[in-house]
């Protein structure tokens, strides 16, 4: 019972929501006579579903009502903020005890908290179908290797460096992927890509502090990371949206940086001309995103598109009107273009509608 | 699963191990050795009820290289001048001027700290001289005001850290050989070189890589009578033997308190 499909929670869940909506549909058409089912039939599709439900909630611990769904919901909530408060609670604690210990015990101690978080989220991501407690227990587990790194770093005076940020991403992505947590995930990848601008900073000879002070460094890295789900196809549900999330972000922020501070930039021409440039840029890779978004149906990728092309936008309206108009007026043209920018949509989507309807 | 515990557990154990083996590599080679007072190195502020390490800072100074205006700031790090050979050695004259406060990126380069010697004389000299200069001075409120500015800053010169940067350079090799006196410490730090119109470039010595130095068991038991920073009118209250290594990272090497005034 079930097919192959149904092996992860996500996609479970996905099923149940359909039987669901199947079944508010079959009794709407009911209602209006416009289809009916034999007594046989319904009892058939009715137990079926019934027993495929039991199963699927049994296995992955999903929620099959609107009450449930909204007290899951809750659940990740309590489980984000207790895991914050339990990775305070490690800090806090090392930092009231360890001048008590002497290095050796400093260092093993360091060593163990990681180790322990890592047998107990593994356990726990083994065992519990629903993963909030794993879940919890990944972010603490991570916690305490940022901890066991830079404390480390502390008590042997080791000059700051960017390495520790790639040991970091490494160990967010691992738990990432074993307990299915996107935001370990886009914590991991965050880690990296600073990671890898710092050290294109330290090749070119220059001290990783001043990585930011060129930041067209974060353009490629953003890039390869948006583009990485193409070529590494992404089972868990969301994993694939983070990756394009992330480079989206990381590309599209970085062009509206210098499209504000054309000084930064590594090209040695007039200023204005580098920001005009990185602005058209900017416009053009936005509209960009949101046009690949809706042809590939990714709703991620639409969502940052358009909120760039409107902070390039109002950047622009501030550039030109901002010295000399009225207050007063200036919102008012805001909330006209957003008004505009509504219909456009609005527009397009009907287009789309049309389109899927002669398909 | 499996794959999770081998991965997880080797990155825990690579992480560590990479840094214990960077702690040896560094602790292999003395390259620098001081006994420094409180002056120096100074404790953490304020009360301590919620962290039980002790972490010194290190204080320095940069020395006057230049004859200082009358406006001069002590507080103020001034800059290395570079002459045009140095210039070429940081790869400065072709780079365009650029104006405003990021015109050229930091790099680690390695800076020259003079731990009581001529540098600290010659400030010594310069604050005590403008003392004198304002004394001299007709008695009106706002001179009076000045007076009393001169004579606390000729006291934080007094009674304040005793390590002057002289120096800073690329080469460590060529730094070591022209300065070898036992007075001296070569240490890395962060640099950026900054130009403007009327000084041309100069160099901005940001911050030493390692400017802090912790305090381990069982030195720390002997500090952990002490309150917060020491005021400026007090003693030293504890001397520190502080080694540094090939990479530049200190470790305390010895610790006293001091029981007299210094």
């Amino acid at each position: 019972m079930g097919s192959m499909s149904e092996n992860s929670k996500d996609s479970a869940q996905q099923r149940v929501d359909q039987i669901q909506s199947f079944q508010r549909e079959l009794q709407q058409l009911q209602a209006e006579s416009v289809f009916e089912l034999s007594d046989t039939q319904r009892e058939q599709l009715g137990s079926y579903h019934q027993a495929l439900l039991s199963q699927l909630k049994q296995r992955h611990d999903i929620d099959t009502s609107e009450q449930g769904r909204q007290l899951s919901l809750g659940m990740r909530v309590v489980s984000l903020l207790g895991a914050l408060a339990l990775a305070a609670s490690v800090f806090f604690f090392f930092y009231q005890f360890w001048g008590y210990l002497h290095t050796w015990a400093q260092v093993l101690l360091l060593a163990s908290f990681p180790v322990l978080g890592l047998v107990v989220t593994l356990l726990l991501a083994s065992r519990e179908a629903a993963g909030y407690f794993s879940k919890l227990a990944a972010f603490t587990c991570f916690a305490c290797f940022v901890l066991n790194i830079s404390m480390l770093g502390q008590i042997f005076n080791i000059a700051p460096s960017a390495r520790a940020l790639l040991l970091w991403g490494a160990f967010a992505l691992l738990l990432a992927y074993a307990c299915q947590l996107q935001l370990l995930l886009y914590a991991g990848l965050l880690c990296l890509m600073v990671f890898v601008v710092f050290e294109l900073c330290h090749w070119r000879g220059f001290d990783w502090s001043s990585a930011f002070d060129r930041p067209e460094d974060l353009l490629l890295p953003s890039l390869a990371i948006f583009l990485l789900p193409l070529f590494w196809r992404q089972v868990a549900t969301g994993f694939a949206a983070a990756y394009r999330v992330m480079g989206a972000l990381g590309f599209l922020f970085t062009l509206w940086v210098m499209a504000h501070l054309g000084s930064a930039s590594y090209l040695l021409w007039d200023r204005a001309v580098i920001e005009g440039i990185y602005e058209l840029l900017g416009f053009a890779f936005a509209a960009a995103g949101i046009w690949l978004g809706i042809r590939q149906r990714w709703s991620d990728t639409v969502n940052v598109g358009s909120l760039f092309f409107l902070f390039f936008l109002f950047s622009k309206f501030v550039d030109w009107w901002w010295d000399w108009m009225p207050k007063y007026l200036f919102f008012f043209v805001l909330g006209l273009t957003a008004i505009l920018a509504l219909l456009v949509f609005k527009r397009v989507r009907r287009g789309l509608e049309v389109q899927e309807a002669l398909q | 699963m499996k794959k999770y515990w081998v991965l997880g557990l080797a990155l825990i154990l690579l992480g560590n191990l990479l840094v214990l083996l960077q702690v040896y590599g560094n602790r292999q080679d003395v390259s620098g050795k001081m006994r420094l007072t409180e002056r120096e190195l100074t404790m953490p502020y304020g009360y301590r009820r919620e962290n039980s390490g002790i972490t010194l800072q290190l204080q320095w100074r940069m020395s006057y290289l230049e004859q200082p205006d009358d406006d001069d700031d002590f507080y103020r790090r001034r800059a290395f001048p570079l002459s045009k050979v140095q210039q070429e050695e940081w790869g400065l004259a072709s780079e365009p001027a650029r104006q405003g406060y990021r015109s050229a990126r930091a790099r680690t380069a390695y800076v020259v700290l003079e731990y009581d010697g001529e540098a600290h004389r010659k400030a010594l000299a310069i604050q005590q001289a403008r003392v004198e200069e304002w004394r001299g001075l007709e008695t009106t409120e706002q001179n009076q005001k000045g007076l009393e500015r001169r004579q606390n800053v000729y006291k934080h010169v007094l009674r304040g850290s005793r390590l002057y940067a002289v120096d800073v350079g690329l080469d460590r090799a060529a730094l070591e050989q022209r300065y070898s006196s036992a007075r001296h410490l070569i240490l890395p730090a962060v640099v950026r070189p900054r130009y403007t119109k009327d000084e041309g470039w100069r160099l901005n010595v940001e911050h030493l890589q390692v400017a802090s130095v912790y305090v381990p068991r069982p030195y720390r038991d002997r500090l952990a009578g002490l309150e917060g920073r020491r005021r400026q009118e007090q003693s030293p209250r504890f001397v520190v033997d502080v080694q540094w290594g090939a990479r530049g990272e200190p470790w305390v090497a010895g610790l006293e308190l001091l029981t007299v005034s210094e």
